[in-house]
């Protein structure tokens, strides 16, 4: 019968590939820059969700998630037989811009979101390190996963921020045919409660490093 | 801590030095210098009987309390 992997060698990859993705996102970041002061065209495209991306090049645009609705009889779809239909009644998608007026903003958040994102992969990093050292139990790591989980609020408000903000924007500023823009955003239930789960072990790593220091005192 | 190890002063008595009491206790000289210097949280009855056993004396004789600051005797 095979060995079943022990805790040390999970976390020694684990640890392995938060560091490689923390100089990945670095590497990136630090190239986006010199490609910016080199006066390359940067531009800033976020997803759906919110999430940031980089876009280098001749014809970087802008690229913002928008929310619309069609009007009714632009939003009916039928099958190929016609045998049945339906309405769209909130769509969602992505706007580029060709020339976007507020670039340096959009940049500056996606400068802070990379920011965070490098901090979290580093703590993550520094929490399988010290399980792989076989010391889980360190003090600063309940105070490592207590301020990852206050890192996923902060980003999950962020998200909704930046969602919100470029639906309001293209509502403001941009009109189609038959589509009317709308501002709205939905939070991330997954996500906040991956926070509380992450507060709650914080509170287990407390009280599993002072038992481990009554442990380590008892003669 | 309130309850304090009188460790140096019956070793003193015994001529016993730290690391030939370790050896006899089967004890790391490490721990038995945190229970010296009183670091110790809480202390297992098989070291209490060890040390018992090789000082030649009881419990009461190692152990000793006395009040914190506020605390009345």
């Amino acid at each position: 019968m095979k060995s079943i992997r022990s805790p040390q060698t999970v976390a020694k990859t684990l640890a392995g590939l938060f560091t490689v993705l923390w100089w990945w996102v670095l590497i990136g970041s630090c190239l986006v820059g010199i490609l910016m002061l080199a006066g390359l065209n940067v531009g800033v495209q976020i997803g759906p969700r919110g999430e940031p991306n980089f876009v280098v090049g001749n014809g970087a645009q802008m690229v913002l998630p928008v929310a619309f609705e069609l009007d009714p009889g632009a939003a009916r779809v039928t099958t190929a037989d016609r045998r049945n239909s339906g309405e769209i009644e909130r769509a969602a998608g992505l706007l580029r811009l060709s020339t976007p007026d507020r670039r340096w903003i959009a940049i500056a958040a996606a400068t802070a979101a990379m920011a965070l994102i490098l901090w979290i992969l580093a703590e993550l990093a520094a929490l399988c390190r010290s399980v792989r050292d076989g010391q889980p139990f360190a003090p600063r790591n309940a105070v490592r996963i207590r301020r990852l989980a206050l890192a996923l609020v902060l980003g999950e408000v962020c998200r909704l921020a930046v969602v919100y903000g470029a639906h309001a924007y293209a509502a403001a500023h941009f009109a189609g045919e038959h589509l009317r823009f709308t501002s709205s955003t939905r939070l991330d239930l997954p996500g906040l409660v991956s926070a509380l789960i992450l507060l709650v072990l914080a509170e287990v790593f407390r009280t599993g490093t002072r038992l481990d220091e009554d442990q380590s005192l008892t003669v | 801590m309130a309850i304090r190890v009188k460790l140096d002063h019956l070793m003193l008595d015994r001529r016993m030095t730290l690391t030939e009491l370790a050896s006899r206790v089967d004890l790391t000289l490490a721990n038995l210098s945190i229970l010296k210097t009183n670091k110790a949280r809480a202390i297992r009855f098989s070291t209490l009987d060890a040390l018992c056993r090789e000082l030649k004396c009881q419990p009461g004789d190692l152990l000793v309390w006395t009040p914190d600051d506020g605390e009345s005797t």
